[in-house]
Parts: structure tokens; C-alpha cells; sequence
């Protein structure tokens, strides 16, 4: 018995000495975390937070023409009257329930930006994500827009380049080798261990770290889970110290998952650990039945969330530092359909918010008479909107990442 | 390592086809054989199931969302006829819906999964068209407000890209004429009506073809389409076998599918017996849903569960049933991988192996060493290796597993002494440990 454990033993560690790194490396990057996270703070990074509204946001009652008669003829119950709107231009108006929108626009800092889409529209949700989450219209391309981008200037010592708030990494953030790290819940985001033996927890953080690295066996997902793994070690030692770090004066809105992903951007925003792109999504707008009530709710849920996250920011003093950006996947049909709703569609209007932005209105918008079989001809590529967020908000180089020239929009300050 | 025996080949099938085995179950299976113990899986009626009575219905309240879920979930764990439940929730990620559009009565997505269940082996037509009436559905996709001379798009759309065909196979005025045809197929009260004043009985030409369609009429016409079996295969595959299969393989399991006038039990038995199935490029090539992961994990350690757990953690590892996250259900493959779902992962294991016998879930570790007679740490290690990993580890990870449960709290190798303490901190630990390694994400 005692000979084999000997031999169980030192089997144990001649494996170790053949095949794995020892753990040297892993416990000197935690002893140098807090430098690390040092080096990168106050470094005054700008951000590009974006907020995607799932589902196809109806842009035409969220950005409403009502001095277009037209609106009303082609939305006879959908319609919004402009007495219950927030009038913004002598054309549009705001829908009723994004008040808090229409109070930063008044403060010059929402840029509006119509006819959003490119041409021949998709009007699958799926491959119409596809295609404003890469970028590229005409064929299928894993690599996002913010993973190329990220790809081309985030460093590797930079553990929260980017963050996904939500459960999975969304496409716009796939990367040929930025690993980015996806926060659903801070307070579970911790690696835990058994309690009763506090003594054996480094043992088991040190034999998982060792478990993730090295040999993947000839199993094709191996190397994806096990960098995957050593960025939530490294991420959720790191992410406990922000959220400590961190207080606000600021109450978000109940019940509001935007809110909640918000607060957890902002988290990391204070700590000013260099936080390029933050990403977030709010999923139910395919209203295609009993779109008032839906629509009301959901837009009341995306400004009040904005409008305390704009504050949230403020208190920290970083509202200079973001911007904030709102995508759909596409608009609905500009004709409302028989069920109280509206069926896909295709130009939406997008938002940028924040302290950055020129406020106003950008892009041409699109006729209501003159439709391509009941939908939106586009007037503003989407990439436009990219391209004018990554050259004149994130000083990045546009043309890399979108893989050609795309006229910019002005709205960046 | 590959699959180079016939157990091995074995617990490849039992991986993909359940939700996991024991290890005296893994063991009944190969002492049947491949096909046999195949067999028995295709065919669930044959099979004793006291399902019923260890998960009995009315212990769950079905007007609260939670207990919708666990209940399905202890199916999964508790069910015999284990192929046919993750047949079902195969069909569930496919022809999906979900609690987000049952409002009060969450029950309805209980009785989709019923019906689901009863129709998961049968034929791939019937299925579909038992879809297209199911109540969760229709409100899911909002049949009940596609009217005559007011169609709603939503179902037909995802009918044809989602259910049938794949995009690219229709036109939008196929979706458009398809509308039509299901008009006045609403729900009410949890059953299906057709009401002949609200259905649109003039002609439509859908993919086509011509005539005063109905909604059973476009479901015969979008399965007999030339894109549809193909489309079904390669979604079968992908789920069962591995991702990006050969376009032959698609072909073979396509014309399988087409020639038993689109019999499901039929496709399978095809899919688990393909040679490409059994190749070197399908072992451990499947990333585990969550579901897998945290249902099989109780399984292969023989746990007993209410399944409060299980609810507490699928949400943060990204899977929770009966609630896909859009109408195209959850992606899979690399999708199931972020640092938030890896550390639920790892979190639901130490959960799970830290409760004792007086806690709702429970492994009782101290058992199974017993009944396999697991003394020494090399036992141990092999054993637990074996049944998580199918032995499929590198040598240096087994040496990083062999100093942890020997290793004291300062880390230093020590004495190897098989008491309650090592049991519950250095055995469970191993399993923790186990659950964290790449390679037990994969199926």
C-alpha cells in the first residue's frame, strides 16, 4: 500500500514535470493582479457601450414622422398621435414612453440616426443578425464587427477589453483571439469551492488551472474551453475587486435586466481598467400582435435604463468616456397588420447616447410611399454608423475592421 | 483513445442517446452489445418505466413556471426510457416555444413536451403538423391573430425557415401565401379550434404549387420539399454526432429520411449505425448542453435530486427548458461555452457534491466507493476517470488529479488515508475536479 502510493505519487508528478507548465506562472499573476489592474487604471479608455434591442425594434413608432400624413394612413390603430409624444423636430417625435430619451435629447445628447439598413434586406431575425453583427451582407462570417475590431488592437494583458453582460458571447463580439468575458450575475461569477475545507481551496484552484492548459488531445473544443476557462479564473478574481470597488448614488429600475447588465457595465466602467466595448441585449421586440402595450413597455425599459446609467456615469465621471449605441436587427413592416402589430421589415432608426455626441438627427428619412413591397428603402448603411463609432469615437481604424471605406456620420463631438 | 472497443463504442452511443448511465448500467449495455442496447433506446415502449410514480405529476403545481421545469428535468434524470426524453427535448429545441408567450398558464408548455414525447419517434410530418396546433405554439407564434384578410407572418415565416426548410429554400411571398393557409387555426383554453369564419379559403400558391391550401396541405408540401430532409439531417447530426458533417453523410441520412416516408425512429437508427458516426472524428466532438452536463452529472454519480438545483443553475449556464432564448432555440456547439457558463458549471458541481444525506441533492460518494470497492487512490482516480471522462485524459492532467488527492493544505504531497474527511474533502474534490476539466464538457 505505502509502495504503490509512493509510485502513485511520483507517477503524479513526473506527468506534471513532462507534460504541464507548473503553477508558477498562475501564482505570479495573481500576486501581480493588483498591479496589473493598476497599470491599466486611469488610462481614460473610451468605450462603446451598445445595447441591441432583439427581435426588430419598429423604429417607425419609436422615431414617430407625425407631420407625414402618411403615418397615419399606414397606421390606422398603431398610430401615435403627436399630442401624446415628445416632439423633438418640427417632423418627428419621440414615443411617449421614452421620456428620459427625449429629456437627454433636449441635452444634446442623443443622436438619432434614420433609415438604418443596407441593401437587399434580410427578414430572417437570424441571418439579418448575422449580418449587422459581422458586418457582411453577403456571405457568412463568423468574426464580428467588435471582435475584429478588438482583435486588431486589444492587448492580452487587457482581461476585460470588451464585456458581454448576458449569459453567452454574442456574435458581434467573436474574435479570431480576443477572449472576452460574459457576466450574467457579478455575485455568481466567482469560482467557488467546497466551504468545510477552506484549507484545500488553493489546492483545487491550482490543479484547475493546470486541468485547463496543455495538451487538447486531438478534440477539436478543447483549446476553445480551456481559454475560455483561464479567462473566467482570471476575470472573476479580477471583477470581485471592481464590484467592490465600486458605489453609486444612482437608483436603477427594478425589474429591468437592461438595468441590471447596465449596472454591470458601469461597475467596470469606474474601475477605468480600460474597457473598450460593452455589450448588452434587451430581446422582445418582434411584435407582431398586441404591439402597444409590448412596444410602451419595452421602450420605457430601454430609456429609463439609459437615462440611469447616463447618471450612474455621470457619479463616476466617466460620461465623457462612453458612448452608448442602440442596434435592432431590422424595422417592422410600415404597414401595421391585422393583429394589433407589425411583421418584419426592414430600415430601423438607431440611437447614440452620451456626453460625446452631437445631438441630433443623422440619415435621410425613408419615404412612406415609396416602399419596396410594403417595407423601408434604406438611407443610411449600417456600416456608416460603424464606421463613424470606430474612427471618430474608438480612434480605430474603420476601414480594418469593416474591410473598406464607409462615409462617417458626424455624430461623435 | 478513440472508439476502439466495444465499450468504448458503447458509452459513445449512451453519451449522445441519454443523459447519461451508472456505471452498472453502462455495464448491463455492454454485456448486451451495440445493437441490441441500440435497439432498446429506439424502441422505449418496450422498456419498464417507473418514471411515473418516482416523479408523480400532481407533486408539481403547473400554474408556476419553476415546476414546469423541474418537472421535466426529473423526467430526465428519472425516466428508463432515457433516448426518448432527449429525443424530446431535441424536438423541443427545434420546433420550439416558450414560457415567455404562455402568460398564466404555464401548463401549456407541459402538454407541448406531452405531446412532443408521444410524436418523438413517430413520424417527422405528424410531429410538425401536431406543432402547428399545439397551443403553446400558436400563442408562441401568434397564430391566434392571423385572421382572413389579416394574416400574421410569424408562424408560417419560422415554419419554413426554421421548422422545414432552411432559409434560402422559400420566398417572402411563400411566407406571405403560407399566412393564408393557416388562418382561423387559433387556440383557446388550451385546445386547438378552427374557425372556418376566420380562415382564408381561397387559393394560394405556396413553394409552387397552387390551391385552396390549408395549413395541413403547406405542412405536406414544405416536408415533401426537396430542402426539408436534408435540413432535418443535418440538424440531427449536428445535435447527435458532430458539427459540419460531410455532405455525403447528410445524403445518406437525408435519403434515409425521405424513403421511410420521414420516420423518425427510422433516421435515428440510420444516424447511431453511419459509420462517420462511429469514426475517430465523432468521439468527445459534441460540446454537452447544460442540460447534459448538469443532468448526466447526477445520473453517472447516481444522485438523488429534487431538482431545485438543477432550476438554480441551468439559468446561469445558458440552458433553461421550456424557455428557449428565441424562436430559433438554443444554438449549441461553441455557443454553450462563455466564462459565465463555464463557472456556473463548476459551481453546480461543487453544489451538488457539497450537500449530505439530509439535503435536497445528494451523492453519496462513501457508497459508491464501497460498492466498487474503491480503496487505494489509483482506484479511485481510474474509476472516477473512467466513468466521467470514458478514460479520455491526458496523462499530465491524470498526474495534476493524482498529486490533488494526495496533496496537504499547503500543497506538499502527504499520506493517503481513505476516512469521512478524505472522502468529503479529497474525493469530492476529485469529482469537482472532474466536472472542471474540458475534456467532461464534452459529449
Amino acid at each position: 500500500m505505502l509502495q504503490t502510493r509512493r509510485d502513485f505519487i511520483r507517477t503524479g508528478l513526473l506527468a506534471l514535470s513532462l507534460g504541464v507548465a507548473p503553477p508558477t506562472f498562475l501564482l505570479k499573476a495573481a500576486h501581480a493582479r493588483p498591479a496589473a489592474m493598476e497599470r491599466l487604471r486611469a488610462r481614460g479608455a473610451r468605450t462603446l457601450v451598445v445595447i441591441e434591442l432583439a427581435g426588430g425594434n419598429d423604429g417607425l413608432n419609436t422615431v414617430i414622422p407625425y407631420a407625414d400624413e402618411a403615418y397615419y394612413r399606414v397606421r390606422p390603430t398603431l398610430g401615435i398621435k403627436r399630442e401624446e409624444a415628445h416632439v423633438i423636430t418640427p417632423e418627428l417625435a419621440l414615443h411617449p414612453a421614452l421620456s428620459p430619451l427625449a429629456e437627454l435629447y433636449q441635452e444634446n445628447r442623443v443622436a438619432i440616426v434614420q433609415g438604418v439598413g443596407y441593401p437587399n434586406p434580410n427578414y430572417s431575425h437570424f441571418r439579418a443578425m448575422e449580418i449587422i453583427k459581422s458586418g457582411e451582407p453577403d456571405r457568412y462570417e463568423p468574426v464580428g464587427w467588435l471582435g475584429r475590431y478588438l482583435d486588431l488592437v486589444a492587448q492580452p494583458e487587457e482581461h476585460f477589453a470588451a464585456l458581454r453582460a448576458g449569459a453567452a458571447l454574442d456574435h458581434s463580439l467573436q474574435s479570431t483571439h480576443t477572449q472576452v468575458p460574459v457576466v450574467q450575475n457579478a455575485a455568481a461569477y466567482t469560482i467557488q469551492t467546497d466551504p468545510r475545507f477552506p484549507g484545500d481551496r488553493q489546492n483545487r484552484l491550482n490543479a484547475f488551472t493546470l486541468l485547463n492548459r496543455g495538451d487538447a488531445n486531438g478534440r477539436a473544443f478543447v483549446p476553445l474551453i480551456q481559454e475560455t476557462a483561464q479567462a473566467a479564473y482570471v476575470s472573476a478574481r479580477e471583477l470581485a475587486e471592481m464590484v467592490n470597488g465600486y458605489s453609486t448614488p444612482v437608483e436603477y429600475p427594478q425589474q429591468n435586466g437592461l438595468a441590471l447588465g447596465l449596472k454591470l457595465l458601469a461597475q467596470v466602467i469606474a474601475a477605468d481598467v480600460g474597457l473598450r466595448v460593452g455589450y448588452v441585449t434587451i430581446g422582445g421586440f418582434d411584435t407582431h400582435a398586441n404591439q402597444p402595450n409590448v412596444h410602451r413597455n419595452l421602450l420605457a425599459q430601454v430609456a429609463t435604463a439609459v437615462h440611469a446609467f447616463q447618471q450612474d456615469l455621470e457619479a463616476q465621471g466617466a460620461a465623457e468616456r462612453v458612448l452608448v449605441l442602440t442596434t435592432s436587427e431590422f424595422g417592422r413592416r410600415v404597414a401595421e397588420n391585422g393583429s394589433q402589430g407589425t411583421d418584419h421589415g426592414s430600415a430601423s432608426v438607431w440611437f447614440l447616447v452620451g456626453a460625446g455626441v452631437k445631438g441630433g438627427v443623422y440619415g435621410a428619412r425613408p419615404s412612406l410611399t415609396d416602399l419596396d413591397n410594403g417595407n423601408f428603402k434604406f438611407t443610411t448603411d449600417f456600416r456608416s454608423v460603424y464606421a463613424t463609432i470606430l474612427n471618430d469615437w474608438l480612434r480605430g481604424d474603420a476601414t480594418a475592421v469593416l474591410g473598406r471605406a464607409w462615409p462617417t456620420l458626424g455624430f461623435v463631438a | 483513445m478513440a472508439l476502439d472497443s466495444d465499450r468504448r463504442r458503447i458509452a459513445h452511443l449512451v453519451r449522445r442517446a441519454t443523459f447519461g448511465v451508472s456505471v452498472a448500467e453502462l455495464e448491463e449495455a455492454v454485456q448486451a452489445g451495440y445493437q441490441a442496447t441500440l435497439e432498446r433506446l429506439l424502441n422505449p415502449e418496450g422498456q419498464a418505466d417507473d418514471v411515473d410514480s418516482l416523479v408523480p405529476r400532481d407533486a408539481f403545481d403547473f400554474s408556476q413556471r419553476p415546476d414546469c421545469v423541474r418537472y421535466w428535468l426529473l423526467r430526465m434524470v428519472y425516466s428508463k426510457r432515457q433516448f426518448l426524453e432527449k429525443m424530446t427535448l431535441f424536438w423541443h429545441g427545434h420546433l420550439t416555444s416558450s414560457l415567455a408567450k404562455t402568460g398564466n398558464a404555464p401548463w401549456l408548455m407541459v402538454q407541448q413536451i406531452d405531446t412532443y414525447r408521444a410524436l418523438a419517434l413517430g413520424n417527422f410530418r405528424d410531429l410538425v403538423l401536431a406543432s402547428a396546433k399545439d397551443p403553446a405554439m400558436i400563442l408562441w407564434l401568434d397564430n391566434n391573430q392571423n385572421r382572413k384578410g389579416k394574416p400574421n407572418e410569424n408562424y408560417a415565416r419560422e415554419l419554413m425557415e426554421l421548422f422545414t426548410l432552411g432559409i434560402g429554400n422559400y420566398t417572402e411571398q411563400d411566407v406571405r401565401e403560407a399566412a393564408r393557409a393557416f388562418t382561423g387555426w387559433f387556440q383557446r383554453d388550451g385546445q386547438f379550434v378552427f374557425v372556418p369564419g376566420q380562415h382564408d379559403g381561397g387559393t394560394k400558391t405556396v413553394l409552387g404549387r397552387t390551391g385552396p391550401w390549408d395549413g395541413t396541405d403547406v405542412i405536406d408540401i414544405v416536408v415533401r420539399h426537396p430542402a426539408c430532409a436534408p435540413f432535418i439531417a443535418r440538424k440531427l447530426w449536428t445535435f447527435f454526432a458532430y458539427p459540419d458533417p460531410e455532405p455525403e453523410v447528410i445524403a445518406d441520412l437525408a435519403r434515409v429520411f425521405t424513403g421511410s416516408g420521414y420516420d423518425i425512429r427510422a433516421t435515428m437508427r440510420a444516424l447511431f449505425t453511419h459509420p462517420a458516426f462511429l469514426s475517430e472524428r465523432a468521439y468527445h466532438a459534441v460540446i454537452k448542453s447544460p442540460v447534459e452536463f448538469a443532468v448526466g452529472f447526477l445520473r453517472a454519480l447516481e444522485a438523488r435530486t429534487d431538482g431545485g438545483l438543477l432550476n438554480a443553475f441551468l439559468p446561469l449556464m445558458g440552458q433553461v427548458p421550456l424557455a428557449p432564448p428565441n424562436v430559433a432555440g438554443w444554438p449549441g456547439g461553441r455557443s454553450w461555452i462563455s466564462t459565465s457558463t463555464l463557472i456556473a458549471r463548476y459551481n453546480f458541481a461543487t453544489q451538488a457534491l457539497r450537500g449530505g444525506p439530509d439535503q435536497p441533492t445528494f451523492i453519496d460518494v462513501a457508497a459508491l466507493l464501497r460498492r466498487h470497492r474503491l480503496a487505494t487512490p489509483e482506484a479511485i482516480l481510474d474509476f472516477f476517470v473512467d466513468l466521467m471522462v470514458d478514460g479520455d485524459l491526458p496523462e499530465a492532467k491524470r498526474g495534476v488529479l493524482a498529486d490533488y488527492l494526495v496533496a496537504r493544505d499547503d500543497g506538499s504531497p502527504g499520506l493517503f488515508t481513505l476516512d469521512e474527511r478524505t472522502v468529503n474533502n479529497k474525493v469530492r474534490g476529485l469529482i469537482a475536479l472532474l466536472a472542471a476539466t474540458p475534456e467532461y464538457q464534452l459529449a
